[in-house]
């Protein structure tokens, strides 16, 4: 899988880097105004084509058999959508509220089964960034229905 | 070089118990403010500005320069700690001070971190003491394609991390692509996809905490705790004094390599003298010049303690530097050091010749607090430690969300904008994304950091010397820095080449 996933990869940085310069080159008028970037992208294209090459000879040296382990992503697969989803509530519920439900559900989620870990270590937590942010700091946190 | 009068005064001012209680508060702020991540230096100084107008000016100055200076060690506590850079200067800390904590060394790095940025200061202010107006006349002279060099030397750390030569550039190449994102030399912006948050670039704070901290999140979420053998460690196995002896052995450990010390207070102080340098880039070349000079560097990347020595007295020292333009020219150094330039205007001085000309008894009494500001910081810094170094072995459960949450408020607060939060998680997906490929990030992140400015100082040098590029040759310190990069480079590559031949035949 290392060898494939990096081709893929490699394959994705050129993209992104195809469409960003063919943007700028959109926009400048003359070659001062892209000159830095023409350089980069280029370095990018022949770094990029080196790379998959030695990754292709190196595939067909091994001849790596594509073995994809669901047990490898899930923990973080699983992690990255409880973040997204405590991102999208904290402009729903207010930053306090969805940081409390979220501290719950992953500490829960990691293991934590005593109540004190899940509620009096988040309350406490929380508490403290109210103080600092708000009272001491006078920040403005984000607020949705609650606070 | 030192004017006695002025000297005599300036330890005149410092003569007042308030003085005192100005710096212990100060550190102590600071110190709290710098190891949250995503507050800056500058946002700690910036928060007290209101505060201090109600202290003397000389009270104020010193309060304000003793937040910045723990602010600035304090970015290293997290990035020992937690892989998290409390700023971008503290980038370089993490190479060697997080391996070494999951060792279990957590008292021990933060000791060697405390005592070389204690050093750093010293060092640094030291040189300012004495040489402050040649070092800043002669740094004047820096113009964009000196600029530029610095920058080149910099990138050079992108051929000395760990992993494969290839990876390595390709993953620096793309951070300096994305580093010109936002508006471009002629203020249109690029690479933006429609989303005006990214009009000034892809933002420092977030971008580094979601390469950094966050893609490590995703890995240690199947680790118990963070250090490998929690048991044996535990504070209260062993005692608070085994915990004291630790932090002192790794402060022995940081005066042990005096020659890394010096060399990279002198890079860090020289290069925070450039004008829009940073301790970023100072600790990035004191970690490569270091890494380059010593006998054996296997270990470095690995928890190697001269890598931490390196990179904290470098970023340290370079606020010496930034201040040392700050007061002889008015010309910031930083941001932080802008802040503390309006904090000088507001309280009637104005920094510059005619500070240095008239009232060099401030600036003496400055510089003078700031070895002040060091001892307090060692004792202050002791006891924060003692506290802090105890949340790696708090279980990962309870911590894991801890960090989620005190990332998002940190990044949020940074400009008040859920984008920033936002951004730190993708980019903490790509982070994780090359962490499995095995790219370092740093590349990706010194690529970042650097290439805005290189486009800049580029473009700059490009109208100045367009049409007439052999004129660029007449800067005798151009062409020094030139022959260095190409030294460098080419140095790098012949290791590089030699290396992987020699793991071929292996």
């Amino acid at each position: 899988m290392k060898y494939l996933g990096n081709i893929i990869f490699v394959i994705f940085l050129v993209g992104f880097g195809i469409v960003y310069y063919l943007e700028v080159l959109a926009q400048a008028r003359d070659f001062e105004h892209h000159a830095m970037i023409s350089i980069i992208f280029a370095v990018l294209v022949l770094l990029a084509m080196l790379s998959v090459i030695s990754d292709v000879r190196s595939w067909l040296k091994e001849s790596e058999k594509i073995n994809i382990s669901w047990s490898n992503f899930k923990k973080p697969l699983v992690f990255l959508i409880l973040m997204s989803g405590y991102l999208a509530a904290v402009n729903i519920l207010g930053f306090f509220t969805a940081s409390f439900i979220f501290f719950i559900i992953t500490a829960f989620w990691l293991g934590a089964r005593n109540w004190k870990e899940l509620i009096l270590v988040p309350a406490v937590i929380l508490t403290l960034t109210y103080w600092l942010f708000v009272v001491f700091l006078n920040q403005r946190v984000i607020s949705g229905i609650f606070i | 070089m030192i004017q006695a009068e002025a000297f005599i005064d300036g330890v005149a001012m410092l003569m007042d118990w308030r003085i005192f209680l100005f710096i212990f508060l100060g550190i102590a702020y600071g110190i709290i403010m710098g190891s949250i991540p995503g507050i800056s230096a500058t946002l700690a100084i910036g928060l007290m500005l209101a505060p201090s107008m109600f202290m003397s000016p000389i009270e104020a100055i010193v309060f304000l320069s003793s937040v910045y200076t723990s602010a600035v060690y304090a970015g290293g506590i997290t990035a020992a700690t937690f892989n998290i850079p409390g700023a971008p200067g503290a980038v370089a800390t993490t190479f060697d001070g997080y391996p070494l904590t999951k060792e279990g060394k957590g008292n021990y790095v933060l000791g060697i971190s405390l005592i070389s940025s204690l050093l750093g200061v010293l060092i640094s202010y030291l040189v300012i003491l004495f040489f402050m107006e040649p070092l800043g006349r002669f740094v004047l002279q820096f113009g964009p394609p000196e600029l530029l060099m610095i920058v080149l030397i910099a990138l050079s750390i992108i051929g000395l991390v760990e992993g494969t030569f290839l990876k390595s550039l390709l993953a620096g190449v793309f951070g300096l692509l994305i580093g010109t994102i936002g508006a471009g030399p002629l203020g249109a912006p690029r690479g933006t996809f429609g989303f005006h948050q990214l009009y000034d670039g892809i933002p420092l704070v977030p971008a580094v905490i979601g390469l950094f901290a966050i893609s490590e999140l995703f890995y240690i979420i199947r680790q118990k705790t963070l250090v490998s053998n929690p048991h044996s460690d535990l504070p209260s196995a062993k005692g608070a004094i085994h915990y004291l002896k630790e932090i002192v052995s790794g402060i022995r450990e940081g005066l042990r390599h005096a020659y890394v010390t010096l060399k990279s207070g002198i890079i860090g102080v020289s290069i925070g003298l450039l004008p829009a340098a940073g301790s970023s880039i100072a600790s990035l070349i004191s970690y490569s010049q270091i890494k380059e000079s010593v006998k054996d560097s296997s270990k470095f990347g690995k928890g190697d303690s001269r890598g931490v020595v390196a990179s904290e007295t470098a970023n340290n020292a370079s606020e010496a530097g930034a201040m040392a333009t700050t007061l002889a020219f008015g010309i910031p150094g930083g941001g932080a050091a802008a802040v503390l330039l309006s904090a000088f205007l507001m309280h009637g001085m104005i920094p510059g010749p005619y500070l240095v000309r008239d009232s060099m008894d401030i600036v003496y009494a400055f510089i003078l607090s700031n070895f002040l500001q060091a001892i307090v910081l060692l004792f202050v810094g002791i006891i924060f430690i003692y506290y802090f170094a105890r949340v790696v072995y708090v279980p990962l459960r309870l911590l894991i969300p801890a960090i989620v949450i005190m990332t998002v408020i940190g990044t949020y607060s940074v400009i008040g904008s859920m984008s920033y939060p936002i951004i730190a998680l993708v980019l903490g997906v790509l982070g994780y994304v090359l962490r499995q490929l095995n790219y370092p990030i740093v590349s990706v992140v010194l690529g970042l950091i650097l290439g805005s400015m290189v486009e800049s100082e580029f473009f700059k040098m490009y109208r100045m010397y367009s049409g007439n590029w052999g004129d660029v040759f007449t800067r005798p310190i151009f062409i020094v820095l030139l022959v260095s990069v190409i030294a460098i480079w080419v140095y790098i590559l012949i290791k590089k080449v030699k290396g992987d031949r020699n793991n071929a035949s292996a």
